[in-house]
């Protein structure tokens, strides 16, 4: 049954190198679907390719299904999946400053170390201030130490147990959610650009 | 839209729609399925909070707190705590009932000794009931740190501390009006105890204090 105890069926090393392959998979889809360039990232807070939204939501129902489907036939124990804790001020706080970054720098970590991998410049600075911003932090966090463990703790809270409904309606509400986000998304994208997705012929 | 797009599309809503079809566990069940994660958390003692860190999260005007005392009826007459609500173990076989429980509220279940509280933490907590505590030795050992040697009756000595029977004795049945209702918290600063009860943040405070 999922999840594996892996470290007890391919040892620690065997372990580590798992990630290590997973997560070079990882960086290649991502630079594959376009995500190592900061054009095709910054472009979303423009509405002129909404690329970063589609693949987020497909993940997010797609894992999701998987998750549900797998632990409704027995598969997979989902109380053995660690569910981040909420903390909702810190949460906003984090992810408005998150923004911020996102959009002067055109990247995300995750995007940002495929971009330093495939030798990019902008990469590699964005990379570089990732980690003065994560050594200010961690040699700062003592003056909020409160604001961020208090502030706002819902605790380890799902979807489910917020609006208080069953896991199968909650699916069926983010996955009709995302249809119509990227219903949206593929509306905005065309008015801002009418030829996109035309084929383009040249001139004869 | 390609019609690779529409399938996808289409695929996704019957599989989450196929969801809503799938039985939900009943309570059984669940508790079935993580009776033994429950029992090694109380027999590791995670959740068996000392009274004097009852009386501690009482006072802490950060945290909102609820005491579900399962003893009979007559044991809840003759004692209980300031504020304790009396619970039997129908309501809280009742979805209803656990579904009104207050949310980010560290609740603490009590009985005379620990079994009766244990059996009620296991059922709320298959109910998916966070921050749940019981406290440890029941009301039995709460008398025995917090009673007044003086004036309580002496214990019935038929029963042990760790009984589920009571033990205590008062001479009259005065519910929260006596004095080991709501013992002094200045008594708690000078003693030692594990704390266990997480902190689950700032919450609504609570009413009164002291201005």
């Amino acid at each position: 049954m999922f999840p594996l105890e892996l470290s007890q069926l391919v040892g620690s090393w065997g372990e580590s190198l798992l990630y290590v392959v997973t997560g070079i998979a990882f960086g290649f889809s991502l630079e594959r679907a376009g995500f190592g360039n900061a054009n095709n990232l910054a472009a979303q807070f423009y509405f002129r390719d909404m690329r970063v939204l589609k693949v987020m939501f497909t993940a997010i129902v797609t894992a999701m299904l998987l998750i549900l489907w797998f632990s409704a036939l027995g598969g997979l124990d989902a109380r053995a999946l660690f569910i981040n804790p909420t903390h909702l001020w810190p949460g906003i706080v984090g992810g408005l400053i998150f923004g911020v970054g996102f959009v002067i720098g055109g990247y995300c970590p995750g995007t940002a170390l495929v971009s330093m991998a495939t030798f990019k410049m902008d990469g590699l600075f964005f990379v570089l201030g990732l980690g003065l911003g994560m050594f200010i932090f961690g040699e700062t966090i003592h003056s909020f130490q409160n604001f961020w463990d208090n502030s706002g703790n819902l605790g380890e809270v799902t979807l489910m147990d917020w609006l208080g409904i069953g896991s199968g309606l909650t699916a069926l509400l983010v996955v009709l959610m995302a249809l119509f986000m990227f219903w949206g998304a593929e509306k905005i994208e065309r008015s801002l650009d009418p030829d996109r997705g035309e084929t383009k012929c040249r001139p004869k | 839209m390609s019609t690779k797009m529409k399938i996808a599309a289409l695929a996704a809503v019957l599989a989450a729609a196929g969801l809503l079809l799938v039985p939900k566990p009943d309570f059984e069940d669940r508790l079935k399925a993580i009776d033994s994660d429950l029992s090694q958390a109380l027999m590791q003692r995670e959740v068996q909070i000392d009274p004097r860190e009852l009386v501690e999260v009482v006072y802490n005007l950060n945290m909102r707190i609820k005491i579900l005392d399962f003893r009979d009826e007559n044991e809840f007459n003759l004692f209980h705590l300031v504020d304790a609500e009396h619970t039997t173990m129908d309501q809280i076989g009742n979805p209803r009932w656990v579904g009104a429980l207050p949310k980010q509220t560290v609740m603490v279940l009590i009985s005379n000794g620990e079994k009766r509280a244990e059996r009620a933490w296991k059922i709320l907590r298959a109910q998916g009931i966070e921050n749940l505590y019981l406290l440890a030795g029941g009301l039995n050992v709460w008398v025995e740190v917090f009673g007044s040697k003086s004036r309580l009756v002496a214990p019935d000595k038929d029963c042990s501390l760790e009984d589920e029977c009571r033990r205590y004795r008062f001479e009259a049945a005065l519910g929260s009006r006596h004095p080991e209702s709501d013992p002094d918290p200045k008594r708690v600063e000078t003693q030692e105890f594990v704390r266990k009860v997480k902190n689950i943040g700032r919450t609504q405070k609570k009413k009164g204090g002291c201005g």
